[in-house]
């Protein structure tokens, strides 16, 4: 039996920045935008939210998926998994395969791998590949002007869903061209060209024609390439050098409206590509970092669930940034008094004790009356009627503003200012309070929709706190 | 209800501003000898059997730590008992309430009950780092305005409440201010300079909130067989109550009131058998503007929804039919934490006996009943009260 990618999910933060307005900034010229991870973005929320949106598209519960790897060049941690946020957040096993896979932009491509051989040998039926990054590129450098954000996930298991994994071939040297060491926030590049012929070129090259052997399909064979796009024409050098045409890279096309979203990038080509291909087309994808290059092959064997946000619907709600802003979301134009200190540093067993039912919002809804206490870790008897016998409920994302307030007067350590404090009213009915963000403060009205979605709260002794936000939906605008 | 009757025999207060000359020791001590020398027939320190000191969060002016040694090491009378009461911002009225239960109780005849917080010594930023300091994630950005904003948007919106009327608590409490000698603000606004100030958290500019006040203020609370031995003119306390709430502000049921207030007053007006229409005069706690209006809902005083008419119609003002916070309140006087409750009550001291030291005699209000209700609500999530009801009637 072949394994399948059984449901997918996207995600694109709100904000972009024009290449132009980098240009402004640094001279030269830009042409497209980039997509760029708001103030309390990270691999991390934004994995957290693709996820999310794959597990509804394969129509999969979160205790069938077996194993969860995450590919990322841009963790926040050197030592300290990711997935332990995301699980949370996903509500998944804890008796699961969890790996992190990093260290080059084609992390994710690696843990697709693996996870098709976990599945192909039986030792799972469903895992969860995601791709998320948000690299940093050194200001006024040559990457600056393409480095975007995002997050992809795929569910990888058995039988058919929405695409067979016909196979893959990987090819990998010695070669070196951009780095990043322990030390050091940006990215770095050696040589421009350097790169894209001996490094990029070279690489998806042999990869593909190893996979090309492989599957015995020539390339015009295959319906939609998806590759790597480390800039606007590399691709598309590769791929014409290989005898494929324009129209074949044409859906996944996406450097001009996201930019390179590093390990995230091949995982948002393909959903881009499964959102408009028929059952039968064949589709190529092919990674690059650091390299070393994974190779695809897929046939489409049908469509997910509808859900609410696809990727088209992630490209069209957006807002544009200016340079400065974009400085202050890297950190590199900052209030350097230092952050006001919390009660509790973010490693308390406080946090530990409370991170899953958080991060998936879960109730004790009492027998007695029916209110759903909240957190249930703090509610062993019923605020309302005293009862003690409660039944563990997950509360809906969704709601609408109750009431609300907007702060204009945040301390040190509080990233969005004005900062606006919602209280909303569950589809359940359960009032709920947390943080809004990406707000503009006239926007904010009682009765309003909005959603919880997880971000990073706080950043205490380089650690970070997450917890769930209230946003509007986002809708194309 | 089996309790020996409590009296007020001495009252005392400093100026509350920006004491930056001031230590928090000094600042008690000025408040404890003006207090002293307020009782009319004098007392003697050794004459004091217990004290009960107020202070909400002395980790905010940097070194002390909690403890009634505080107070009783400041005014040179280590040795007797003295308890510290710390419970948000009705931190004064509960050491108050539980001055007046030691004395109820018959244990002590005569105690202390003082009041203070060094506001100042620590910076704004300090003061707003607290919105760090709840839950990390649940109370992740609480400060106080972000406790009593939201009520702001909700009675706007169920009521038709308007920011002009909110300002009207302001301009009314300014103009009380600069009657009260005591005031740290001592200027009179506009609606239209209230409107215009800089907003802090919407729905509330800077003008719709209190300062950062340093102060401090004591009573002498007395069994009533013997007030006649320190005054003519002693207060009684009436009645008191406490309300508490649930913590976190998703548990509660309505954003347009303070539970914790209502279930406070109940039982002051139950102890103390008065109903709202007994009531001459009020010191409620207006640290912002619309906390006075939900205040005087919650109170009895109208129905709910209309406390921002009634301050439109103008009948909280002194003269009005119900005159609200006369020394100017926390908008105006000030709101040194721990002190505000004491020097509510102090306020109404003064204004049940008919001696409020003013310039002006418009300051004092009339007395129809003689009788006269202190309240504050706050603490985490909003979540208690104390209310408190004197009279000049035995």
């Amino acid at each position: 039996m072949k394994a399948s990618i059984v449901g997918y999910g996207t995600y694109l933060p709100r904000y972009r920045i024009q290449r132009e307005e980098i240009a402004r900034a640094w001279g030269g010229r830009g042409r497209g935008e980039n997509a760029v991870a708001w103030v309390n973005e990270d691999i991390i929320t934004m994995a957290t939210e693709a996820a999310q949106n794959a597990l509804a598209h394969g129509g999969v519960k979160p205790d069938d998926i077996g194993a969860i790897y995450l590919g990322t060049e841009s963790s926040p941690f050197i030592e300290q998994s990711t997935i332990g946020v995301i699980g949370a957040a996903l509500g998944l096993r804890p008796d699961i395969d969890m790996v992190d896979f990093g260290a080059s932009t084609r992390a994710a491509t690696a843990a697709l791998k693996t996870a098709t051989d976990a599945v192909n040998v039986g030792r799972i039926r469903r895992g969860l590949v995601i791709g998320s990054d948000c690299r940093q590129p050194s200001p006024g450098g040559e990457l600056e002007q393409g480095f975007g954000a995002g997050a992809a996930a795929l569910v990888v298991g058995e039988g058919l869903g929405v695409a067979q994994i016909d196979g893959s071939f990987t090819y990998a040297t010695s070669f070196r061209d951009t780095w990043r060491a322990t030390s050091e926030p940006h990215v770095r590049l050696f040589e421009p060209r350097y790169s894209r012929e001996y490094g990029y070129a070279k690489h998806l090259t042999k990869a593909i024609q190893g996979l090309l052997a492989e599957t015995g399909i020539d390339i015009q064979d295959y319906h939609h390439l998806a590759l790597y796009q480390p800039d606007e024409r590399a691709a598309m050098g590769v791929a014409r050098s290989l005898g494929a045409t324009p129209a074949q890279m044409e859906a996944a096309n996406l450097f001009p409206q996201v930019g390179d979203a590093g390990a995230a990038l091949v995982f948002l080509s393909l959903a881009a590509v499964l959102d408009v291909a028929g059952e039968g087309e064949k589709v190529l994808a092919c990674s690059y970092g650091s390299g070393a290059s994974d190779a695809f092959a897929f046939t489409v064997t049908g469509k997910g669930k509808t859900t609410a946000m696809t990727l088209d619907a992630y490209l069209k709600s957006k807002d544009y940034l200016d340079y400065t802003t974009l400085l202050k979301l890297r950190g590199l134009l900052k209030d350097p008094s230092p952050p006001a200190k919390m009660g509790l540093p973010p490693m308390s067993p406080l946090i530990s004790r409370e991170m899953a039912e958080l991060l998936r919002p879960l109730g004790a809804k009492c027998q007695g009356c029916g209110y759903v206490n909240f957190p249930p870790s703090e509610r062993h008897i019923c605020i309302r009627c005293g009862d003690t016998s409660f039944d563990t409920v997950l509360l809906p994302r969704n709601g609408q503003i109750h009431t609300f307030c907007i702060n204009f007067y945040m301390p040190a350590g509080f990233d969005e200012s004005p900062l606006p404090v919602i209280i909303a009213d569950l589809e359940d009915g359960t009032r709920h309070r947390a943080l809004g963000t990406e707000m503009k403060p006239e926007d904010v009205k009682v009765d309003r929709e909005v959603e919880m979605v997880v971000r990073r709260l706080a950043t205490e002794d380089s650690v970070n706190l997450y917890g769930n936000v209230f946003r509007f939906p986002r809708q194309a605008a | 209800m089996g309790w020996n009757r409590v009296a007020v025999v001495g009252a005392g207060i400093i100026k509350f501003g920006e004491l930056f000359e001031k230590s928090a020791e000094e600042m008690i001590e000025d408040a404890y000898l003006t207090c002293l020398k307020g009782v009319d027939k004098g007392i003697q320190p050794k004459e004091i059997e217990a004290a009960w000191l107020g202070t909400c969060r002395p980790g905010l002016h940097g070194y002390q730590t909690v403890g009634g040694v505080s107070l009783v090491g400041a005014i040179g009378l280590a040795g007797i008992p003295c308890t510290h009461v710390e419970n948000g911002c009705p931190t004064g009225s509960d050491a108050f309430r539980n001055a007046a239960l030691g004395v109820a109780s018959g244990v002590y005849d005569v105690a202390l009950c003082l009041g203070y917080e060094k506001m100042r010594d620590n910076t704004t930023q300090g003061l707003l780092g607290l919105a760090a300091q709840g839950h990390p994630v649940l109370q992740r950005g609480e400060t106080a305005m972000t406790m009593f904003a939201p009520q702001a948007v909700r009675h706007m919106h169920e009521f038709g409440t308007t920011k002009e009327q909110m300002a009207m608590v302001a301009v009314k409490n300014h103009y009380n201010g600069t009657l009260d000698p005591y005031s740290h603000y001592q200027n009179l606004v506009t609606v239209e300079d209230v409107l215009k100030s800089p907003p802090v958290c919407y729905p509330l500019n800077l003008l719709d909130c209190c300062p950062q006040t340093d102060g401090a203020a004591a009573v002498i609370l007395c069994k009533s067989d013997i007030a006649h031995r320190y005054t003519d003119k002693p207060v009684y306390v009436a009645g008191f109550g406490m309300g508490t709430d649930v913590p976190y502000v998703h548990e509660k049921e309505k954003l347009t009131e303070f539970v914790a207030t209502v279930r406070a007053v109940k039982q002051a007006y139950s102890m103390s058998g008065l109903t709202p229409s007994d009531i001459d005069v009020v010191e409620c706690h207006d640290c912002f503007t619309i906390t006075e209006i939900l205040n005087i809902e919650d109170l009895g005083f109208c129905e709910k929804g209309e406390g921002g008419r009634m301050v439109e119609r103008g009948e909280t003002r002194i003269g009005g039919r119900l005159p609200v916070n006369p020394s100017g309140g926390l908008l105006t006087k000030g709101h040194p934490l721990g002190a505000s409750g004491i020097a509510q009550m102090v306020e109404l001291y003064w204004q049940l006996r008919e001696d409020v030291p003013s310039q002006d005699p418009r300051r004092q209000v009339e007395l129809r009943k003689g009788n006269a209700l202190q309240h504050n609500v706050g603490g985490r999530g909003i979540s208690n009260s104390v209310v408190t009801i004197l009279s000049r009637n035995k």
